[in-house]
C-alpha cells in the first residue's frame, strides 16, 4: 500500500514534473517569441533616433561654436 | 667696476622693455579697434553673412583695404582653429560668427546678407 502510495505521489510528481517542464517550454518559446517580436518593433523606430542623435549633436556643436563666437570676440575687439 | 655698470645698464634697459611692451601692445589693438568702428560706422567697411569685412565704401583708399585685409586674415585663422576644433568647416564657423559679430558691431555697419541685400545697423 505503502509502496502503491509512494508510486502514485511520484507519478504524481512525474505528472507535475511534465506539467512544468511544458511550462518551462511555453515559457521558452514565449520568451522566444516575445523576444523575437521586440526586436522587429525596435528595429523600426531605430532609424529616427539615430536622426534625431545627430540634429541633436549639430545644435550642440553650433551652440558651443557660438559661445566660442562670444568669447573670441570679446578677446578680440580690434578685429571683431 | 666698469662691468658692473654695464651690467646694471642692461637690467635696467630690460626693466623698461618689460614695462613698455604690454603698453605698446594694448595701444596698438586699441587704435584698430577704434579704427574698425569707425570705419564701421561710417558704411566705409562692411560685415558679411560668411563672417568677414568688406571695403563697401572705396572713397578712403588703401587705408580700409590694409585693414580689412588684416581683420580677415585674423578671423580666418581663428575659424579654422575652431573648425578643426570641432570638426565643421571653417565657411560654417564664419557663418555662425557672423550672427554674433553684427550683434557687437556699431550702430551704422552695413551687413551684407547671403541674398545679397543689405541691411544697415
Amino acid at each position: 500500500m505503502g509502496s502503491r502510495e509512494a508510486l502514485g505521489l511520484a507519478k504524481e510528481g512525474c505528472v507535475l514534473n511534465r506539467s512544468v517542464r511544458g511550462g518551462v517550454a511555453a515559457l521558452l518559446l514565449g520568451a522566444g517569441l516575445a523576444a523575437c517580436n521586440p526586436t522587429v518593433k525596435v528595429e523600426a523606430p531605430d532609424k529616427p533616433i539615430v536622426i534625431n542623435m545627430n540634429i541633436k549633436i549639430e545644435q550642440e556643436v553650433r551652440v558651443k561654436i557660438e559661445q566660442q563666437a562670444q568669447e573670441d570676440i570679446a578677446k578680440n575687439p580690434d578685429i571683431f | 667696476m666698469y662691468s658692473a655698470r654695464r651690467y646694471f645698464i642692461r637690467i635696467a634697459l630690460l626693466g623698461l622693455m618689460a614695462l613698455l611692451l604690454p603698453f605698446a601692445a594694448t595701444t596698438a589693438s586699441a587704435a584698430d579697434e577704434d579704427q574698425l568702428n569707425a570705419l564701421r560706422a561710417q558704411g566705409i567697411v562692411a560685415e558679411r553673412f560668411d563672417g568677414y569685412v568688406m571695403v563697401k565704401d572705396n572713397s578712403t583708399g588703401a587705408t580700409a583695404q590694409s585693414l580689412v585685409d588684416r581683420v580677415n586674415a585674423e578671423r580666418r585663422a581663428i575659424y579654422e582653429a575652431r573648425a578643426k576644433a570641432q570638426g565643421v568647416t571653417a565657411a560654417d564657423v564664419g557663418k555662425v560668427y557672423a550672427g554674433q559679430i553684427i550683434q557687437k558691431a556699431p550702430k551704422g555697419t552695413w551687413f551684407l546678407n547671403a541674398d545679397g541685400s543689405w541691411t544697415r545697423k
